[in-house]
């Protein structure tokens, strides 16, 4: 137990000391120069904090929906939440007016969020009518997506070029949106989910051999599965709303730290959360290797973590063989 | 003390009443379909039945709280299955606060050498003595006490001779120490051998209960399982040999 707090107490560190640097980058004269701690306070800050709250946030999301529905690949575009967010996204980008395409900054992860929830909503009736049928959910997750895409697809239709192109942006994802109005809200509301539901590693422990064996080791598993699935799907599109579409991070995470490290979730959904922090602080200080224009964050983290998951699934497949 | 009343589910269970004593091992048998999971869920309160009561210590386990009833009864299902790629050691210390197997449950399941392999490549009687001790580690403090109840679902499915008998005289110890023990199972000799009691089960019926020299005749045996069965009269008790006419 002492090396796992000493791993966790390594990786916070780690993410500090990124953080700082990734904050930090290129500004030289911070002490003295009035314009550089502007770029610190105005647009570094803000970006580095969004990265930690995103990565938090997708990854212990996932870590737990990974085990609430009984499937080590899902993620939250699995169960329908991301594609809620999108089509929501799109009808502000697409179809906005001129009141909310000045506005969009804040529209647009408004409009976010509501997908998300309703999405959540959708879910949570499902889940109501049959609890504990993991199945279930991901079908939703499945018709939901589907439905979303539909629509999606439809608008494109209707629109203009540039629109398109921004919401080609938008669904890339991008940690360049948020300023400290919106974090002022996402980081009480992320910051209290991811501590929410990494407290419930023990009980998520007991989740493994499904709804049966969890409530024979005592938990009340209608109402714990329900409110995991909303507060998680609630974190997904807390998420999504300040970032865009993040690919991987959700799924890729959680399932690495199980591989190395097994699956104690007292320790996984901590980890989860560090790690996931740490991964797109590193692609905050990627994409600023690339001066003069902004990089999708999806391009950054399906390029990284696509080998990353391959390679992890070979090794998988050997040690079965 | 477990009484239960009146207890039913609908197409599963008839209305069915019985009473267990602290320190007592029922054998529950039966033809498949007959109930006995339905009955075991039920007691362990898995499920609820629709009408009857079922009291565990003077109290209504529906009354009870989850975390009370997890520490004080045990119920291994037919089947555990998971996703994950858990270990052996993951998949018990989930389960319970204790720092190694107690030293009564090795000797009655044998699982020390393998708790380090990944459950996925454990045999299905391997896979069985783990699911055993696992539940069975849940409740430790109250088994160690003799104020637990365990509930075992078909629990020699896929076990060798050696730890059928290594398992029941595991169990018949956790009879001595006054907990109660049920399990189902379809090993007439094990039976004879171990149990105190004895449910017979039938289209969601008991149908004979009692002692086992009482309940285990031909006839009864016969009825239960529609099948043909002799009762051999050995120097050391009785031998029961099925087959089909």
């Amino acid at each position: 137990m002492f090396a796992r707090q000493k791993t966790l107490l390594v990786l916070l560190a780690l993410l500090l000391l990124l953080a700082t640097v990734a904050s930090l980058h290129g500004l030289t004269q911070i002490n003295v120069d009035p314009v550089e701690q502007q770029i610190f306070l105005q647009l570094r800050l803000p970006l580095v904090i969004t990265a930690v709250l995103v990565g938090a946030g997708l990854a212990v999301s996932s870590a737990v929906l990974q085990v609430l529905l009984r499937n080590p690949l899902a993620d939250p575009g699995m169960i329908g939440i991301t594609s809620g967010a999108s089509l929501f996204a799109a009808v502000v980008i697409l179809l906005g007016g001129t009141f909310l395409t000045t506005h969009i900054q804040y529209v647009l992860p408004i409009f976010c969020f509501f997908g998300a929830i309703i999405s959540t909503i959708i879910i949570s009736e499902i889940a109501k009518r049959l609890p504990g049928v993991a199945s279930a959910v991901i079908l939703t997750g499945i018709a939901i997506s589907t439905l979303c895409g539909a629509v999606i697809a439809w608008l494109y239709l209707f629109s203009n070029a540039q629109s398109l192109r921004n919401l080609t942006f938008w669904l890339m994802g991008s940690l360049q949106q948020a300023d400290w109005t919106i974090l002022a809200v996402a980081i009480p509301l992320i910051c209290a989910l991811v501590f929410y539901l990494i407290a419930q590693g023990k009980k998520l422990n007991w989740y493994y051999f499904g709804a049966n064996e969890a409530m024979l080791a005592g938990l009340d598993v209608k109402r714990f599965y329900q409110r995991s699935l909303i507060l998680s799907a609630m974190l997904v599109g807390a998420a999504v709303s300040v970032a865009g579409s993040i690919a991987f991070v959700g799924l890729l995470v959680p399932h690495l730290l199980r591989n190395v490290f097994g699956f104690d979730n007292q320790f996984i959904l901590p980890a989860s959360a560090l790690v996931g922090a740490l991964l797109m602080v590193c692609v905050v200080l990627v994409s600023g290797a690339f001066e003069g224009f902004s990089v999708p964050v999806s391009m950054i983290t399906a390029s990284l973590g696509g080998p990353v998951f391959l390679l992890s699934i070979i090794k998988s497949s050997k040690r079965i063989s | 003390m477990l009484i239960f009343k009146d207890i039913c589910l609908a197409q599963r269970l008839q209305p069915t009443s019985g009473e267990v004593s602290d320190g007592q091992f029922v054998h529950i048998l039966g033809a498949n379909g007959a109930g006995k999971s339905t009955l075991l869920s039920l007691l362990a309160g898995l499920i609820q039945p629709d009408s009857g009561s079922i009291m565990f210590q003077g109290h209504d386990i529906h009354q009870l709280s989850l975390q009370e009833l997890a520490s004080k009864r045990c119920y291994q299902e037919q089947k555990q299955s998971t996703q994950f790629d858990l270990t052996v050691w993951e998949s018990l210390r989930f389960f319970a606060d204790l720092k190694g197997i107690p030293e009564e449950l090795e000797q009655g399941l044998e699982i020390q050498r393998f708790l380090a392999r990944k459950l996925n490549t454990l045999s299905g009687g391997e896979n069985r003595r783990v699911h055993i001790a696992r539940v069975l580690m849940q409740i430790w403090p109250a088994l160690q006490q003799g104020r637990g109840v365990v509930f075992l679902d078909e629990p020699i499915q896929g076990l060798d001779f050696r730890h059928q008998h290594l398992l029941f005289n595991l169990l018949k110890w956790l009879t001595e120490q006054g907990n109660i023990v049920i399990v189902s199972h379809h090993e007439l000799n094990l039976c004879y051998a171990y149990a105190h009691y004895v449910w017979l089960m039938q289209e969601g019926n008991i149908t004979f209960s009692g002692n086992k020299t009482d309940v285990m005749t031909e006839s009864n045996l016969q009825e239960t399982f529609a099948c043909e069965i002799d009762v051999l009269t050995h120097n050391e008790g009785l031998l029961f040999r099925t087959y089909l006419n």
